[in-house]
């Protein structure tokens, strides 16, 4: 397993606090989880930081990992491109423990990144990023005509909709048909 | 990027981002996404006071959407064409006009910097309305309703199904007859707002402005007029300055027998 440790630099250090120092809690120090997508590198996160992500902190919450079990079972999200997944956890680290602003400039302005980042987003539960995404997405289309709409949003056209229903309902009766042929043929 | 894989919610998501105008535009894209867009923005539609065709006069009408939460244009519809290659046609209800995507109100704050312009020929505009306003109705649905503003010269309104209310500001040299023509064959509005100079009779007595169910006349000099005379629907409100007591005396003394609201404010 390869493993890189670059989220590790900018894992936020730790929150500086302003109580008087002799009522101050003891520090507790911060735990670190690994995460793999589908090219193998391994990102550390903070838990912090994973906390925007509410199917990470799911997984995490229960599991009282040490550090060497955590390093030793990086969770892996192999439906999720690498440099998605690093954009992903570079954005957890940025906004660890703060308010998120009311806008993100800092989204991917190609249409297909931005179309993994929406999905990726979407399967990892991170609310506030999906927010960000789907302004970013709606953005795309401004002052746009119909046509030009339909091209960036690659939305097929009445014909084409109705070519890929028909060939469903040519794929669902073929396989109805063989799944009868199927039964009889068991019978037998 | 293809907006069909994502997931629902996401899609509702991305279409809760667009302006009314953006929406308008995207559901000529397909069937497909008009009914997507019918059934992810429910409650969005649902929050939908009204919506307000506006011609104030010059050679355009804006159609507005007024929400819970404020208002926002949605399209114009101009009587003119400008020497542009931008157009591109849209279907609307079964005809096909004209639009080009137009940035000029920017400037003026409009928080819609791209709004839809349906051009057409002056001869067009009654039909073009026509066209839209079935359009809209389709896509909003029955329950939306409409109001129509209108001041200066421009007395035109058509018959259009779900039209409730109208506001009018009348001039000294106001022609009425198209007003007059417009409520004689159409049925009677739920209300009207009017705003009219001294004059003494703007319609007919049999006229079917008087039978509106409320109506809301703002005039600074009421002298003899005919809206105490013959008004014959449930609630009236005016709004003047001076008005002569005996007409008052005559209105009050008329609807004494029936139940109906009479707010006086001078």
């Amino acid at each position: 397993m390869s493993s890189t440790e670059q989220g590790t630099s900018s894992a936020a250090p730790a929150e500086p606090t302003t109580a008087p120092e002799s009522a101050a809690a003891p520090e507790v120090p911060e735990s670190f989880y690994y995460v793999h997508g589908k090219d193998k590198v391994v990102h550390k996160v903070s838990a912090g930081a994973l906390q925007h992500s509410a199917l990470i902190h799911g997984m995490i919450s229960n599991l009282g990992y040490t550090e060497e079990q955590a390093k030793a079972n990086p969770f892996p999200f192999e439906n999720i491109d690498g440099d998605i997944l690093q954009m992903v956890v570079d954005w957890c680290n940025q906004h660890k423990g703060k308010p998120t602003p009311p806008e993100d400039t800092n989204l991917p302005k190609q249409k297909e990144k931005l179309f993994d980042l929406v999905l990726a987003v979407n399967y990892l539960e991170i609310k506030e990023l999906l927010t960000y995404c789907c302004k970013q997405v709606a953005m795309m289309v401004k002052g746009k005509s119909p046509e030009e709409i339909r091209e960036i949003w690659m939305i097929p056209t009445d014909a084409e909709d109705e070519a890929a229903e028909k060939e469903a309902k040519k794929r669902a009766g073929k396989e109805a048909a063989g799944e009868t042929a199927a039964a009889a043929g068991d019978a037998k | 990027m293809k907006l069909c894989k994502f997931p629902y919610h996401v899609q509702e998501d991305i279409l809760d981002n667009m302006e009314f105008s953006e929406i308008f535009l995207l559901s000529f894209v397909s069937h497909n996404m008009k009914k997507t867009i019918k059934s992810c923005q429910v409650t969005r539609f649902k929050s939908i006071n009204v919506i307000m065709y506006e011609g104030s006069g010059g050679d355009y009408k804006t159609v507005d959407v007024h929400y819970k939460k404020g208002s926002r244009s949605m399209l114009m519809i101009a009587s003119h064409r400008l020497p542009s290659n931008d157009y591109f046609p849209l279907n609307i209800s079964g005809k096909i006009y004209d639009f080009r995507l137009c940035d000029e109100y920017a400037k003026y704050g409009s928080f819609c910097k791209y709004l839809p312009h349906a051009c057409c020929h002056p001869y067009e505009d009654e039909s073009v309305i026509k066209s839209i306003h079935s359009y809209l109705l389709d896509f909003f649905g029955n329950s939306v309703k409409y109001h129509w503003k209108t001041e200066k010269d421009n007395f035109i309104i058509p018959q259009l199904p779900n039209l409730l209310s109208c506001s009018i500001w009348l001039e000294d040299d106001s022609d009425t007859k198209a007003l007059e023509e417009y409520f004689s064959s159409s049925s009677a509005l739920k209300s009207i707002y009017l705003s009219v100079d001294e004059r003494e009779e703007l319609f007919s007595a049999e006229s079917k402005f008087y039978q509106t169910e409320a109506i809301d006349i703002d005039q600074h000099h009421m002298d003899h007029c005919g809206f105490l005379s013959h008004f014959q629907g449930r609630q009236i409100y005016l709004s003047c300055y001076t008005c002569y007591v005996s007409d008052l005396i005559t209105f009050v003394d008329r609807w004494q027998s029936e139940k109906h609201i009479i707010i006086w404010n001078t």
